[in-house]
């Protein structure tokens, strides 16, 4: 028998169709949008007058299951300050087991769903990591999930491209994607890691023609083999980049010349805000957003989401080891503990508790690149959503982040309260603009949804997956409004009513649609002899596992 | 797709020498034993009001699941081993390790207080990388080459190669552990220094994956002990020995591999054998010292389930809880 539901009489935001404030409703029959329900169907209503109704929301790029987000867990345990972030209420079991802002993927699901969240990427997970990662994507409930697999510093693709066999090294690509099931490639510090690995004292990458020493394989080199091998293979997500000289001063002349070089094939770029350094004579932050998304307003192959950063408890979860070890030097080393660990030469991980001041100039003005950069961009289909959770606070901020943006007023009180550096050195109190909610719905649901390539997510045409949220219409109070949506619906089923979990779903877990190779199981094969560190029959998913993940593209 | 080769037992040697990183010996429990605990171990959970299950460290990653949503739904205690499972200091300020692959790959090995013969993963160690030095597990030493390394970055054994993995014996002093992998954050822009410390396998088996289960789980570390669900909130909670001082235990549900003693009556004490709680070949995983996960089978799509996810499972249905 049909189940069925009907939301009557919303004020409905499907940019994606040009819905913009439309009355009307959503029908829903198993599980999908429809146009009208089958004949004779009694659906469930749900009254959404005086009601705004959009598709669920995506965070395409956050850090919920991990070897990296355990051991994030594992330390948030001494950092009880983290519950000042979080909403106990938020959570189904009451909260009080929420230590801190890395939830636990129980806590993550009913947590998001109750935020109007139905669909979430896991952004970093190594090829050693990917069975632990499945498990915890498998455990988390009311969210659609995937994962997207750390590959620029892999040794044997560096070794590959060292020996000119691109064609082997893409085959690599491909059978490990295959293996692990991931979505999508993720790029972190592309020959950055390989460097630090084979000579720390100069490892540091500057440009994208840098080599790793004693090789000739440079950051250029593998974002062509990358970004080339997700084309070739039609991946439904562009190749994910955090690039070089991440959270540098002037790094956003990096960004551009990596995008650039990559000669018009698709590119994601990840927490951009973490790109968007300028730098003054003195060699000090300044913010380079104007820029960058002047750039990136050209550039139609090329999308990003914000990486937005709030003040408060974060917890710094990267493959950057470079990066994280330098952060945990300068920022005080005994008061916070931190895990680096080095993963069988495919990637780095270091986790480290953190805190975003207002107090600090820089953190103030990362703070305000940030909403420059959703300000400053035009076209926002190409820009969504995050906070790269947790490494800028927990997603718990996200209504927060939507008042700033559509509220220049609640914007102006909170820059008054940031360090001053803020407003010298960034151009946010000259923004007038207001995002409406049409354009949140953009950047929330259309972009995420498009840039993942999730042809049935993000909008409420017949076909949608039947995930929508229902939030009372509080435009004065976005934050509000946003905290506690009136109904959250999972795949035709009530989740969340009232800023409260109330009956899980289970997700579905995605994976790109990518054949074995041969080659690549073979030179794998042969790498793991050579160098592994346990045998290649525990890489992964199994055959049965694999085909319990729906494949896209 | 060509796989590992199986041997006469079923079992391929590749698998047999990845699992002997992690338990002391195949293990071929399961059958009717098994099946039959879960009747009278429902009943004895169902008039216990402080009950704990202890030694979850020898159990699959899949039975720790299990065993974790029949304790939180009976309100009860889960302790990955008797004794503390980490740190009885909380963590470390710093923790600078690495997997064994990365291991392998180390230009220089450092044995501290162990050799390349001291079991199945120094073996392991030792067969990739035969340069190394020896050094005493104690906080002199250490202290003494972080002194010389400050002073002079091209200190020997460390400062002349670029990765270098420190390889500690089992047990030895948390204070030495922790000083190297300081000594080892502090270096990093220089020299690579990995730290690892070899497990005592009979003893610690799949602690590693037990504790990271729970961590997951509850959000929360076992550097206490372990995890009390005793408010329907999961919270750290002190070791066995500490809940038996107390009297806080009335059903110990015994998964060691030693029996625990101590427990007064009229507390009940549930023993089950280890060595039939876990299978191979079964469609499980362990996770070894370094966080690597390893199957239970080669072909695990094809392997019967893990026993003791099926006893919990079958214990928290008799329960009413979800099968």
């Amino acid at each position: 028998m049909t189940r069925s539901l009907r939301i009557a009489g919303g004020r409905v935001y499907d940019p994606a169709n040009n819905i913009d404030g439309r009355v009307g409703d959503v029908l829903i029959a198993d599980g999908k949008v429809v146009a009208s329900l089958p004949v004779g169907t009694k659906p469930e209503t749900i009254d959404a007058t005086g009601c705004i109704v959009m598709p669920g929301a995506i965070d395409m790029h956050c850090h919920i299951g991990s070897q990296a987000v355990n051991y994030a867990r594992a330390l948030q345990t001494t950092q009880r300050d983290a519950n000042a972030a979080a909403r106990p209420e938020w959570f189904a079991d009451g909260g009080a087991s929420s230590s801190g802002i890395v939830p636990t993927p129980e806590q993550a699901g009913m947590a998001y769903a109750a935020l109007g969240y139905t669909t979430a990427m896991e952004a970093a997970v190594g090829p050693i990591d990917a069975g632990f990662a499945h498990l915890q994507l498998e455990q988390t409930p009311n969210l659609d999930t995937g994962l997207l697999l750390l590959l620029a510093n892999h040794e044997l693709l560096v070794e590959l491209l060292d020996r000119n066999d691109r064609a082997g090294a893409a085959a690599v690509v491909q059978h490990l994607l295959y293996m692990t099931g991931a979505y999508g490639i993720k790029v972190v510090n592309p020959a950055g890691l390989a460097a630090w690995r084979n000579d720390p004292a100069h490892h540091h990458v500057k440009t994208i023609d840098d080599r790793i020493t004693g090789t000739s394989v440079t950051p250029r080199l593998i974002l062509d083999l990358l970004t080339q091998t997700a084309d070739d293979l039609k991946l439904p997500h562009a190749t994910h980049v955090h690039g070089n000289r991440l959270g540098e001063p002037g790094n956003y002349r990096t960004l551009i010349e990596t995008l650039e070089a990559m000669e018009g094939r698709r590119v994601h770029v990840a927490h951009l805000q973490f790109y968007g350094y300028g730098a003054t004579p003195k060699g000090r932050f300044s913010s380079a957003a104007a820029e960058l998304c002047a750039f990136l307003a050209g550039r139609e192959d090329v999308s990003a989401d914000v990486g937005m950063v709030m003040f408060g408890p974060a917890v710094n979860i990267t493959a950057d080891t470079p990066l994280e070890q330098s952060l945990w030097r300068q920022t005080g080393t005994a008061s916070r503990p931190a895990v680096f660990s080095e993963n069988d030469l495919e990637a780095g991980c270091g986790v480290m508790p953190s805190r975003y001041s207002r107090r600090n100039p820089i953190h103030s003005l990362q703070w305000a690149i940030g909403l420059e950069l959703a300000l400053h961009t035009g076209d926002l289909r190409r820009l969504a959503l995050t906070i790269d959770q947790p490494n800028g606070g927990s997603f718990l901020n996200f209504p927060r982040i939507i008042a700033l943006l559509m509220n220049k007023a609640v914007r102006d009180e909170e820059l008054a309260r940031a360090h001053p550096y803020a407003t010298k050195q960034s151009r946010l109190k000259s923004i007038t603009r207001e995002l409406t909610l049409g354009e949140i719905a953009l950047m929330t649901r259309v972009a995420p949804a498009r840039i993942l390539g999730l042809k049935q997510k993000g909008h409420l045409g017949a076909g949608a997956d039947g995930d929508v949220t229902v939030y009372a219409d509080l435009t004065s109070d976005p934050e509000r409004m946003f905290s506690a949506p009136r109904q959250v619906v999972k795949g035709g089923r009530v989740v969340a009513k009232d800023g409260r979990a109330g009956d899980a779903v289970t997700g579905t877990r995605y994976r790109a649609r990518v054949e074995p190779s041969e080659r690549g199981e073979k030179l794998l094969r042969d790498w793991f002899g050579r160098r592994g560190g346990y045998g290649l029959q525990h890489l992964g998913l199994t055959a049965g596992e694999r085909a319990r993940l729906q494949s896209i593209g | 797709m060509s796989g590992p080769k199986p041997s006469t037992d079923g079992i391929s040697d590749a698998l047999r020498a990845d699992l002997a990183m992690v338990l002391p010996e195949i293990p071929c429990g399961g059958g009717t034993a098994i099946e039959a605990m879960a009747g009278p171990l429902a009943e004895a959970l169902s008039k216990a009001k402080a009950p704990v299950i202890a030694g979850l460290g020898t159990m699959s990653i899949e039975a720790v699941i299990r065993a974790v949503e029949l304790m939180r739904d009976v309100r009860g205690r889960v302790l990955p081993w008797p004794l503390t499972a980490g740190t009885s200091r909380g963590p470390m300020s710093v923790t600078q390790t690495a997997t064994l692959g990365h291991v392998f790959a180390s230009d220089l090995v450092i044995w501290v207080g162990c050799t390349g013969a001291d079991g199945p993963i120094a073996e392991a160690i030792s067969s990739h990388q035969l340069r190394a030095a020896l050094a005493p597990p104690t906080l002199e030493a250490v202290l003494g080459l972080r002194a010389a390394l400050a002073t002079n970055p091209r200190a020997e054994p460390i400062g002349n190669w670029k990765r270098v993995a420190v390889v500690l014996a089992p047990g030895c002093d948390e204070r030495v552990v922790s000083q190297w992998h300081r000594l080892a954050a502090h270096v990093q822009q220089s020299v690579r220094v990995a730290v690892i410390q070899l497990p005592d396998i009979p003893s610690r088996r799949n602690i590693r994956g037990a504790c990271e289960v729970i961590t997951m789980l509850t959000s929360l570390s076992c550097d206490a002990g372990g995890v009390d669900f005793a408010d329907g909130t999961p919270r750290p909670c002190p070791d066995v020995a500490t809940l038996l001082s107390l009297n806080a235990i009335d059903l110990l549900i015994d998964t060691t591999p030693s029996p625990i003693e101590g427990l007064l009556p009229p507390a009940r004490h549930v023993r089950l054998n280890p060595s039939a709680l876990m299978a191979v070949p079964s469609a499980a995983r362990v996770m070894r010292f370094d966080g690597v996960m390893l199957r239970l089978a080669d072909d695990p799509d094809s392997a019967p389930p893990d026993p003791a996810a099926m006893l919990f499972s079958a214990v928290r249905k008799r329960l009413g809880g979800a099968p």
